[in-house]
């Protein structure tokens, strides 16, 4: 139970002169004692039917990982061109890339994701993407709860176009109309609505 | 481009890197702080597959896949954070000093690997 934090082996080239653990693939905490596995770990990813098989099982296996390993992972939320079903094909010379936001707790008092939750972002790619070859790139764009500092056109799309792939709890106040599921992608038109309460001090969004 | 073109690519943007200035006091120039480092370490890490590998690219797309491939996964992943620091701080502000600090770590631990 709890992290697989051990299960893989890479070398570290880091000089170790720095203030980041880069050997820790999910949460510094994790290391220390065991993390158990929190609620909302085993809930489904949804998904994505109009997604190559490979780069499907790219997305989940990645996305898998960081959700075992990272307790402070709130969602994840497929946005851009793969969302919108208008992604350039994969025999394109330059296929889509798979854009995904993912939505940290802040570590401590930090009002920024952390250098533990980036590297964690990062080696779940790593990890596996030597097992898919020919899937889509993935892009996993990690934020805060509060969604602070973004720009709000940018949350706006993101809330009208974006899919849930999965949820451990509440969302942010601008992604509340979001549902797990590919149904009714497009017919969220309350959603600038919801922009707007937030901005004007909606339960959980500063923008 | 070979392998000496890669790195004083490198060396160039380092200088660039100076001449921009301190972060905190130039808040303006973080998403091209960001920029920068993610240059900078894209040359490094050219440069580094060059020496190491014997294996050369002018291009940053499937980067982290291929680094993979060669064994060096902690460069991949730290190529990886630049890749998403620099998608966020150019196209979506998010650009704070904290992001500018995690490029520039990530840079420097590519740089180090390339010229270990």
């Amino acid at each position: 139970m709890g992290n697989k934090l051990s299960q893989a082996d890479h070398t570290d080239h880091t000089d170790h002169t720095d203030h980041t653990d880069h050997t820790v693939r999910g949460n510094n905490r994790a290391r220390k004692e065991p993390v158990p596995v929190p609620d909302g770990a085993d809930r489904p990813i949804t998904p994505i039917p109009w997604l190559d098989e490979e780069t499907e099982h790219f997305l989940r296996h990645a996305l898998s990982l960081l959700i075992e390993r990272c307790p402070d992972l709130q969602a994840a939320i497929l946005y851009g061109s793969v969302a919108r079903r208008t992604a350039r094909p994969l025999n394109d010379p330059h296929p889509s890339d798979v854009d995904v936001l993912l939505i940290f707790l802040p570590e401590g008092d930090l009002d920024t994701v952390s250098a533990a939750q980036r590297a964690a972002v990062s080696w779940a790619k790593v990890d596996v993407i030597d097992q898919y070859p020919q899937a889509r790139d993935l892009q996993f764009m990690p934020t805060l709860f509060d969604l602070a500092r973004w720009d709000t056109s940018f949350i706006e799309n993101v809330a009208r176009d974006g899919i849930l792939l999965w949820a451990r709890s509440s969302l942010p106040a601008p992604f509340n109309a979001l549902r797990q599921g590919t149904e009714g992608a497009a017919e969220r038109t309350d959603t600038v609505d919801a922009v707007e309460t937030a901005r004007e001090g909606g339960a959980h969004a500063t923008l | 481009m070979n392998e000496a073109g890669h790195q004083q690519r490198a060396l160039n943007i380092e200088r660039s890197l100076q001449d921009l200035g301190d972060p905190v006091t130039h808040p303006h120039n973080h998403s091209v702080l960001i920029e920068c480092y993610w240059g900078a370490a894209f040359h490094w890490i050219v440069v580094g597959c060059m020496r190491k590998h014997q294996w050369h690219t002018d291009s940053h797309a499937g980067l982290v896949g291929r680094l993979k491939q060669l064994g060096e996964a902690q460069v991949a992943a730290d190529w990886g954070q630049l890749e998403t620091l620099r998608t966020g701080g150019w196209y979506t502000y998010q650009d704070s000093l904290a992001d500018v600090q995690a490029a520039e770590q990530c840079w420097q631990r590519i740089r180090s690997w390339a010229t270990s």
